[in-house]
This record gives structure tokens, sequence and C-alpha cells, in this order.
């Protein structure tokens, strides 16, 4: 017999959504550590543009729909899908009318943090429904718990928001395999996920091999089963259907700037993206600028930047539903789930990485794209501590009953530490942290890893920025972009009388952030100032992540220090 | 299976959550604070001599040595070609870690200050006995065309503007500046980002057909060899597709050695006997290329044996 699935209760979405309000609670509490960074403070540009635009929309809808008006607000950031940067303009508009939010960047990253927790929940739902509440919370818990995926968590960016619209199409596809109403939500979800992000338009291929799979087991079995067994699933994709009907559509409806010159656009968006600019990633010491780019670097980066205990716990997760495809295959007669959940797992799971690992596809931005992948690495984690409870258990025998209740906890507490331990130590410098395979963070500098992007560590320098510059003055910032540098003034964490410059000569401090590539402006610097020495090196376990130079011509900086 | 063997994989799971949080402990712990650098560099100023060469490593360290010893640290020295102008070389290090070209005889002194070891190597006699690129002030720079030769005047400039990625150099403020094509025609130390990203000390001297700059030193002593090193901005070297570019060194006037460098080369080195002569060394590159060759040199005389690159 089929086993029924496990019941997902009540219960389990008030565990879901009591993991979401924490988190969402966490990311609050320590946004403010991080600056904004680059893209954020794009974003932050786009949101605010597209609040314009619905500000007009109110005021004067006529106007507002004609061409020229649309095109101005959504010019900006129009290689992007306009639904997150809605979200973070709904959320802008309604902080200054409510004022929600004690700082000027949180309504937009606020966004991010609620589908952070979102993810929490859906995650805990998704592990549950297939193998268990203790199999849900625990891979829960490893998501919230992954060190990269803490910070960017904090973030008006899409990676959170995409990685929730993935996981929620996965799990309505799943659904939907013997129900009309869930492929109407699949085309919904799938809707909203390529209003998202791109990382979307790989799912209707990963859908279709999982069914097609799915489909033809089922049949194997129905024929061997014998007389009367008829197939379990049914050959008809209504959950294509769906995609196919709602997806493009709900894509140029949430974008405004599609809905002129619809085709032509939308293929600049497609070419975009599929000639993407390649950019710098350092990777065992080399700075990769060029394809062929290394088939390694996701897995690898995979490898060293998750816990390690918790990509164990995924591999004895993986093993357990190999094995058990396996033995399946083996008999054809055997009962088993017929929508095949751990297939859809490993599809999940594995094409974001295979993507990313191809030769020509750009690399940068670390490890979060490749985001998507995690839900279902959790879930295998998840699955791996399942069994390990039943071992250990089984171990005790009848001095397990009166740990029954205790185990689960004091189990996943000490396996879930080192995951607990690295995220709490990596902020606020989470694109730097580096895990046990690396050597964690000196030994992931000794191989010659990516240190940060993007610039946002330059939060971190606040309070210094603030004591050196005790009169205000220009500070050269390097990666961060200037908006994302005022940002800091307007989040109350500097004074708005230091301010960024692109100019060297101008500039009263000048930050390098240390990356591979950015070596050249060290060294401009050491020529403009004639002196190699920094007046401040923020370091991040002793590895270097910004030196701050002071400009000899400069009268502003406090406390220049003498040789 | 027996019994302990089928449980050992269970046991070794639950024992490494406890491995990875204790290593990640001792990681964080064995970090060497600021204190112990500057502790390493208090002892060292105390016995600093010219000529005395100071590192670090591993290499990712290099920022803190320079926040605490970066004033005894000269661009020179910074974007040194290699070790030849020192007799001493200093080492602050961490976790175990040796500097790059340091003998490979134990240290003749050994301190530790908390997590930073400091060391100290003898490296034997300097062989430079000029340094070409601090002596460019002695140098006179032309732009050659067809009228006859143009003085590029030395001056001190109002700082340039500008600065980050894909801008290769800054002019520095004292430098020969020609008179035409003003933006790239300038002759001036500079710190380059050569194609393994290090920094290297040279002359900025780029290729500029038609109109070459020639540098030209006063006839001097010329030792017995000329120590050449040239290379381009690392962004224009790194696709592989620019021309080749010639630094022609004359002595005299007459032709002494062209060092031929291809895209690819790096920061290149050339050895020249220059058999104890003396005479006025000029230095001229050529390329049928001037967009995106930003070239630069670095040359010394020597005497006496050469310890090696």
């Amino acid at each position: 017999m089929t086993l029924p699935p496990p019941a997902v209760e009540r219960r389990d979405h008030a565990i879901g959504a009591l993991l979401c309000v924490l988190y969402v609670a966490l990311l609050l509490l320590t946004a403010s550590d991080l600056g904004l960074a680059r893209d954020e403070s794009m974003y932050v540009h786009a949101a605010e543009s597209y609040a314009g635009w619905f500000e007009r929309l109110f005021a004067d809808p006529g106007a507002a729909l004609t061409q020229p008006v649309i095109d101005h607000h959504y010019r900006v950031n129009h290689e992007h899908p306009a639904l997150v940067k809605t979200l973070f303009a709904f959320a802008y508009l309604a902080d200054r009318e409510l004022s929600l939010f004690t700082r000027h960047s949180l309504p937009f990253r606020f966004v991010g943090m609620l589908s952070a927790g979102l993810l929490l929940w859906l995650v805990h739902i998704f592990g549950a429904r297939l193998y268990g509440r203790r199999v849900g919370l625990f891979a829960a818990l490893c998501m919230a718990l992954m060190p990269r995926v803490f910070y960017h968590a904090h973030l008006d960016a899409f990676d959170l928001p995409i990685t929730l619209a993935v996981t929620a199409v996965g799990y309505c596809y799943l659904r939907a395999l013997n129900s009309l109403r869930w492929s109407v939500l699949t085309g919904l979800c799938f809707g909203l996920a390529l209003s998202t992000k791109h990382n979307s338009w790989i799912l209707p291929g990963i859908f279709a091999i999982h069914f097609a799979i799915a489909v033809a087991l089922d049949r194997r079995r129905a024929r061997h089963v014998g007389t009367g067994a008829v197939p379990r699933l049914g050959a008809r994709p209504d959950w294509l259907i769906a995609m196919v009907l709602l997806g493009p559509p709900m894509l140029v409806g949430s974008w405004p700037w599609m809905w002129h010159d619809t085709l032509s656009r939308l293929n600049a968006y497609a070419a975009f993206h599929l000639h993407h600019d390649y950019y710098n990633i350092a990777y065992f010491g080399e700075n990769h600028f060029w394809p062929p780019f290394p088939i390694s670097f996701p897995w690898v980066m995979t490898l060293y930047t998750v816990p390690v205990t918790t990509l164990l716990l995924a591999a004895v997760g993986l093993t357990l539903v190999i094995r058990g495809r396996l033995a399946a295959l083996r008999d054809p007669a055997a009962d088993h789930d017929p929508k095949q959940p751990a297939v859809l797992l490993l599809g999940l799971l594995l094409a974001p990485l295979v993507l990313i690992s191809l030769p020509s596809t750009p690399i940068f931005g670390g490890t979060k794209h490749w985001f998507t992948a995690y839900p279902f690495l959790a879930i295998l984690a998840g699955l791996g501590f399942d069994r390990l409870l039943e071992v250990v258990g089984a171990w005790l025998g009848e001095r397990s009953a009166r740990w029954r209740r205790a185990l689960p906890a004091l189990i996943g507490s000490w396996l879930l530490l080192p995951a607990a331990v690295e995220t709490a130590h990596s902020h606020p410098f989470g694109l730097s942290h580096y895990g046990f395979a690396a050597g964690f963070v000196p030994g992931s500098a000794d191989r010659g890893m990516n240190r940060q992007f993007w610039g946002f560590t330059t939060g971190s320098l606040a309070p210094f920025l603030y004591e050196t510059l005790p009169q205000g003055g220009r500070v050269y910032v390097c990666d961060m972009t200037h908006a994302a540098f005022r940002q800091l003034a307007h989040d109350g964490l500097l004074p708005d009388n230091i301010v960024p410059t692109a100019d060297l000569a101008r500039a009263d401090l000048a930050l390098v952030h240390h990356e591979h590539h950015f070596a050249e402006v060290d060294y401009q610097i050491w020529t403009s100032f004639g002196s190699s020495q920094p007046l401040k090196v923020l370091s991040y376990d002793g590895v270097p992540i910004i030196s701050v130079y002071a400009n000899p011509a400069s009268g502003a900086v406090s406390g220049l220090k003498g040789p | 299976m027996s019994g302990l063997a089928s449980k050992l994989p269970w046991l070794a799971l639950l024992v490494f959550a406890g491995v990875e949080v204790t290593s990640h402990a001792v990681t964080r712990a064995r970090v060497a604070s600021d204190s112990d650098f500057e502790a390493a560099a208090r002892s060292l100023r105390a016995e600093l001599k010219p000529r005395d060469l100071i590192t670090s490593a591993p290499d990712w360290t290099d920022p803190r040595l320079r926040l605490v010893l970066g004033d005894a640290i000269d661009l020179a020295m910074a974007g040194r070609s290699d070790d030849a102008a020192y007799e001493r070389m200093w080492s602050l290090s961490i976790r175990g870690a040796r500097p790059a070209g340091a003998p490979a005889t134990a240290p003749e002194l050994s301190r530790r200050f908390g997590g930073v070891t400091l060391e100290r190597w003898s490296l034997g006699p300097s062989t430079v006995q000029t340094d070409l690129v601090a002596e460019l002030w002695s140098a006179k720079v032309e732009q050659l065309q067809a009228g006859g030769p143009q003085d590029c005047r030395q001056a001190q400039h109002p700082a340039a503007r500008g600065g980050g990625l894909g801008r290769a150099v800054v002019p520095p403020q004292r430098r020969f500046q020609c008179p035409k094509q003003r933006e790239q025609a300038w002759v001036g130390p500079v710190v380059l980002e050569d194609l393994e990203l290090s920094p290297r000390h040279c002359v900025h001297h780029r290729p500029l057909p038609g109109a070459p700059l020639r540098v030209q030193y006063p006839a001097q002593e010329l030792g017995e060899r000329l120590a050449l090193y040239g290379g381009l901005y690392y962004e224009d070297e790194r696709m592989g597709q620019g021309a080749d570019v010639e630094l022609r060194v004359a002595l005299d006037g007459q032709p002494l050695a062209t060092l031929k460098h291809r895209d690819g080369d790096g920061w290149k080195r050339m050895m020249v006997e220059t058999g104890g002569r003396r005479g006025a060394l000029s230095f001229e590159v050529h390329s049928r290329q001037q967009q995106r060759r930003t070239f630069c040199w670095a040359a010394s005389i020597r005497r006496g044996e050469e310890r090696g690159p």
C-alpha cells in the first residue's frame, strides 16, 4: 500500500508562522549593521521611481498609462521584472504615510526579509508534507542558518523572493499532479516567479523531465500489477497548460515597461540575460573575468559556505532518496508515491547548480544565484536528521522512551549548533564568511577566494568615518555606489556632510574593498597619495576587508597617523 | 556489518558537529590581533637598517603589515620587481606561513608576538648600484616628432582627477608632461597593476606611434649589468589581443637591448651585460598600437653576483 503523505496540520502552519515572525524580527534587528549593497541602491532608486508612477496613476490614470510616462518611471532597472520592486515601492509608500519603520532603507528591505520568513514557513510545510514535521522543522532551521542566506535575507533584492517563488511553484506543481485546483495555483505561482526573476525560466523544463519520469514509472507499475490496475497519474499536464496560460500574462501584466513595444522589450529582456556581461570573480587565487568559467565553482562554493554538518546530513538524505528510488526501480510492481517527490527534489536541487556550472554561464554574485537549490538541500538535511534520530532511538532501545520527547530537540540543537554559531559570527560580513571546508575565513584567504562584492562592508566603517571626519568630508567609496553611501546618512548612520566622491584627488579618505581586481585602485591610491600606508584596515577574522587611506592633502582628517 | 561498525558513520556524524564548532572557535582564537602586529612592528623598528626589506606572509596580510609599518615601506619596496636592492629581509607572518622569496635557510632571528612571528633573514650584499626609477628626475624626457624632438617638462601638476577600475594608473602630480597627446604623453613613476595583479613601481611610458617618448639619463657608470623589467596594465594585457610592445634601450645612442613584450608575458625580466662601461642610457617604448597599451618599465644598474629573481 502507498503510505499516505504525512498530514500537514494547523500546528504545522503555526510552527511555520512562528519561524517566519521570529526570522523577520531577527533580520529587522540586525539590518542596520549592513550598509546598502550596490544592487540594493539601484532597486531603491527603481522602487522610488515606480512609487512615483503609482502616485501618478491615482492622480491622473489616463496620463499614467501613456508610454512616455510609463517609460519615464520604468526605464530605470528595466532589465529585471517589476513585481518585487513594485512591492518595495508599496512598502516605501506605506512607510511614508504611516511611519512604520525606523530607518529609511527598511521598507525596501522588509520585502526581502518577509520573503525569507515566508520561505522558512514554506520549507517547513514542504518538508513536513513529504516526510513529516520533524523533517520540515529541521529543514527550515537549516535554511535559516546558512550564513550567506542570512546575509541576503536582509536585502532589498530578488534572491530571497525568487527562492520563495521557485519553492512555491515546486510545491504547487507536486500537488498539481492530481489536482486541477493546484494546477491553477501552479500557473499563478509560476507567474509570480516569472515576474520576480529569470531563475524561473528553467522550471517548466525541470517539471517536464520529472513529469515524464513519474508518468512512465506509474504506467510501468500499472502494467506489472496486472489486470484492473490503472495509472494513478493523468497524462495530461494541466500544470503546464496553467503555467503557459497564466505565467507570461502575469509577467507582462505586472510590468508596465512591457505594456508598449511588448515583443521587442521581451526580446531585449531575454537577450540581456542570455548574453549577460561578465564580471570579475576570484576563485582559488585566479581572477576569472571571461569564459570558460570553472565548472566546479557552484559545488565548491556550496561546500565552502554552507555549514558542513548541514551538508553531511543532506548527503545522508540524498543517499536515502536515491536508495529508495533504486529499490523502486528494481521492483516495478512495488507501491510507491506515483508523484515521485524524491525525483522532483533532486531536479530542483541540481538544476540551478548544473546551470551555473556551465562554463559559459557568467559567474558573479557568489552563491546567491543558486539559492533556489537550498530549500531542497535543507529538506534532504532534514531527512538525514530524521534518519539519524531513528538510528539513535534504536540504539537507546527501551531507554529511548524516556528520551523520546527530548531526543529530537537535543540532537537537533547539537546538529544545528555549527550552523547557528557560523551564521551569528558571519554577521555583518556574510559575503566574506567561509566555513569549515575552506578553513574558515583565514583559510579562504589562503586559498584566494572571493572576499566580498557590492561594497556593502562600508557600512561597518560608519563609526570610524564619523570619528575621522568630525567636520565632514569626502570619501572615495570604491565598489560602493554613491547612492548606497548616501543611504548611510538617510539611515542616520553617518552625518550628511560626509559625502561620496569618485575623485581620489578630492577625497579626504579613500577606501579599497579587498577583492582581487580592486588591487588596481589600491595602487592608484598609493601613487596619488605617495604612500602605501592605510589609516585603517577593517578586518574580519584577521582578513583585510577594507583599507582606508587618508589623503595627505586633506585638512579634514582627524588624528592622522604620522610616521 | 558488526553493531559497532554500523554505528560508526552515525557516531561520526554526531561527533563532526562538535569538530566543526570547535575548529571554528580555535580558528577565531588564533587570529592575530592588531596589537600583535603593532608589537612585532615595534620590535622591528628598533633594529631597522637601510636596505632592509619588510614583508609579510601569507601575502593577504599585506594591508595589515602596511598599517603598522607602511611609513617604512616606500613605493619602491611595495612595488619591487625583485629583492636585489635589499640586504636583509624582515617578515611578519601568521599561521606558520613563509614569505615569498625568503632564503631556504632558517631565519637568523625569530620572535613571537601573540599570533605574529617576526623573522629576519640575511640576503647578502645588494647588487643594485643605481635604481633608474628612483633616478628618473635626473633624466631628460623628449617627444620625438617629425619636426624634431620636443622637450617634456618636469613639473608639479594639479592632482589628477578620477580613479577607479579600468583607469589603469593615475598620473602622479610630479611628472614629465609632453606637449602633444597630453593624456597619454607623460612619463612618471607610478605603481602599476600587472598581469598577476601585483604592484609594480615603475616608469609609466606608453608607446605613442609617430611621436614616441624618449627618456635619456645623463652619462654614468654602468656596472656589470642592466636589469630591465617591463609590463602592461592588467586589463590591457589579460585578453591577449594587443600588439607587442618593445622597450628599446640605447647606450650613447647605439642600440643596447630590446625587451620585447607580448601579451601574456606579464612582468617581464631581462638582464643585459654592460661590461663596466660608462655612458648615457636612453629608453624608448614602441608599438604599432597606442590604445590599451599602458606600459611601464623598471630598470636598475647592477654589479656583483646576482642572487636570482
